[in-house]
């Protein structure tokens, strides 16, 4: 309980914040080539191939799993600056 | 004094907690009331006999439990069922009990005027009567002798749930025959022996434990050395929460012929020796904070979270003395997160901060990458003219449908099949799982150095010339 407290406290305290920064519902349009959506289709498309080749599956999988950990990286290296391992 | 009122209510939560635990492991001893006058009685009432494995009966005052001329009677105490296992005949005096021991001396039911009993194991004592004889509560005594030899009872008890332990109490209590006790040690097939052996469900099946796993796993062996009734316990490793199972096997020596059958590896041929043979199971639990901390979710928290409502009735009833007080639960309650309560959090986090610009426009890139939507692979037309190059107008289309495409080529590669040990699988179950784990690896050896910085060369450190 403590913890979960501590948890919706930090948070609430990150959004309360920084909630003056605009919400992004999806990425941005540039050079009229939609990003959003031309980065869904192909991805979309990869899935489909991936449901007939499972190495292809797999290895998607795994670009994404180490693609989360790069962003979640780079959002501490954004707050800890320097001291971000 | 109001600022350590809630140390005190804590005090009381523990006492009230604890008191039923230890009344629960104790005994009682009353002697019968005399007619002829006052009672003499040195120590009577209930006594705690945690630790207790035998009680000893004796009609003389020398302080030992051998000798001096009296009745010894040694009979098993299971502290944890709290029973006492004697021999025992018909209540002739109001209310109490008769025992029958074997020896010279008497009886506690006749007039003998001193009596004492003794429990020995890793707690010992006594309680002495100047009254002709004593009674035990008989709750705790067995119902009923046994009429023929065999395994009582076994601890802990078939089905039954222990907190998980590296120092788990386990035992047996056997009877054996007068009779065939005598019998057998004339013809040298005594004394008895009593096995029991542990093994987690996990290791084998219940029902058939093969020997091979048998001999993983200690055989604590104990020998019978008295005819009646024998207890036996020792501890045993029941450290990993789950199913165990117990097998207990009561056997006497084997004759001469088992004995050359047996070395000559007959031996189910050999087996006439075992008396009695159980095999049981019991379940061990983490306590309260130990099944948390490995599930980290139960019902009670899931209701703390679910309504504040309920969730204050429960803490009330977990924390406060008085209503239940559970102080594993209470401290569980406090300090350890629900895994549905960290999971809503980390998704409002991520759908809230996370999704902020700047850094939102990456988080909406790893949103997209890892949705498992799919698209249809798209249809790749070519269009060529047909004969000489500027004398005709004719044109001719080839398209490749890239979906049929790979599902025939799928279809191909996983029709390739091999047999191995009866079995028939194709590629992808024969490869998925070590492709999978060449990725895995790789992907995790891949954001180490990437932690470690060794793809980061201002961070690599000098190489230093060895000296």
């Amino acid at each position: 309980m403590i913890w979960t407290y501590l948890f919706v406290f930090v948070s609430s305290f990150l959004n309360g914040v920084f909630s003056f920064l605009p919400t992004v519902t999806s990425l941005p349009t540039i050079f009229g080539i939609d990003l959003d959506a031309q980065l869904t289709g192909a991805v979309g498309v990869l899935n489909d191939i991936g449901t007939y080749y499972w190495p292809i599956r797999d290895l998607f999988i795994a670009v994404g799993f180490f693609l989360t950990y790069k962003v979640l990286m780079l959002v501490l290296k954004l707050f800890l600056g320097s001291r971000a391992p | 004094m109001r600022k350590h009122a809630w140390k005190l209510s804590v005090l009381a939560g523990i006492i009230s907690f604890a008191l039923p635990a230890l009344a629960s492991a104790s005994v009682l001893f009353t002697w019968p009331s005399y007619s002829g006058g006052s009672a003499s009685i040195n120590t009577d009432g209930t006594y705690n006999l945690t630790g207790v494995s035998d009680i000893i009966l004796e009609n003389d005052q020398s302080g030992s439990t051998s000798g001096g001329g009296g009745i010894d009677g040694t009979f098993p105490y299971d502290n944890l069922n709290n029973t006492l296992y004697a021999n025992y005949g018909a209540t002739t005096t109001s209310g109490w009990v008769c025992f029958t021991v074997s020896g010279a001396g008497g009886s506690p039911c006749g007039t003998d005027p001193t009596w004492r009993v003794y429990w020995s194991g890793s707690v010992s004592g006594y309680a002495s009567s100047s009254l002709p004889g004593f009674k035990i509560s008989t709750t705790t005594i067995a119902s009923s002798t046994p009429t023929h030899t065999e395994i009582v009872s076994v601890t802990p008890v078939n089905g039954s749930t222990i907190a998980t332990s590296t120092t788990a109490t386990i035992g047996a209590i056997v009877w054996v025959d007068p009779n065939q006790w005598t019998q057998d040690l004339s013809n040298n097939l005594g004394p008895y022996t009593l096995t029991i052996q542990v093994i987690p469900a996990t290791a084998a099946q219940v029902a058939a434990v093969p020997s091979a796993v048998q001999s993983l796993y200690p055989k604590y062996t104990f020998t019978v050395e008295n005819a009646g009734y024998s207890y036996f316990s020792t501890t045993t490793d029941a450290s990993d929460p789950g199913t165990y199972q117990m097998q207990t096997e009561f056997t006497k020596s084997q004759t001469w012929y088992g004995q050359i059958f047996n070395f000559l590896s007959f031996g189910t041929v050999s087996g006439g020796n075992i008396l009695d043979a159980t095999s049981t199971s019991f379940n061990a639990n983490r306590s309260l904070i130990g099944t948390l901390l490995s599930a980290s979710t139960t019902a009670m928290i899931q209701q703390l979270f679910a309504s504040s409502t309920a969730s204050f009735a429960t803490l009330s009833n977990e924390c406060i003395p008085g209503l239940g007080f559970d102080i594993g639960g209470c401290f569980a309650l406090i300090f350890i997160p629900d895994t549905n309560a960290l999971g809503a959090w980390l998704s409002l986090f991520k759908n809230q901060f996370l999704s902020y610009a700047p850094w939102g426009y990456a988080t909406r890139f790893i949103t997209i990458l890892t949705t498992s939507a799919t698209s249809s692979s798209p249809v790749i037309s070519l269009t060529f003219p047909v004969g000489s190059y500027g004398h005709t107008t004719d044109t001719n289309t080839f398209s490749i449908n890239m979906d049929s495409s790979m599902q025939a080529g799928s279809a191909l590669l996983n029709g390739v099949t091999s047999t191995w040990n009866g079995n028939t699988q194709n590629i992808q179950q024969i490869l998925e799982g070590p492709i999978d784990t060449i990725i895995g690896i790789t992907l995790l050896i891949y954001i180490a150095m990437d932690i470690m910085g060794t793809f980061d060369k201002e961070r690599r450190r000098p190489k230093e010339k060895l000296r």
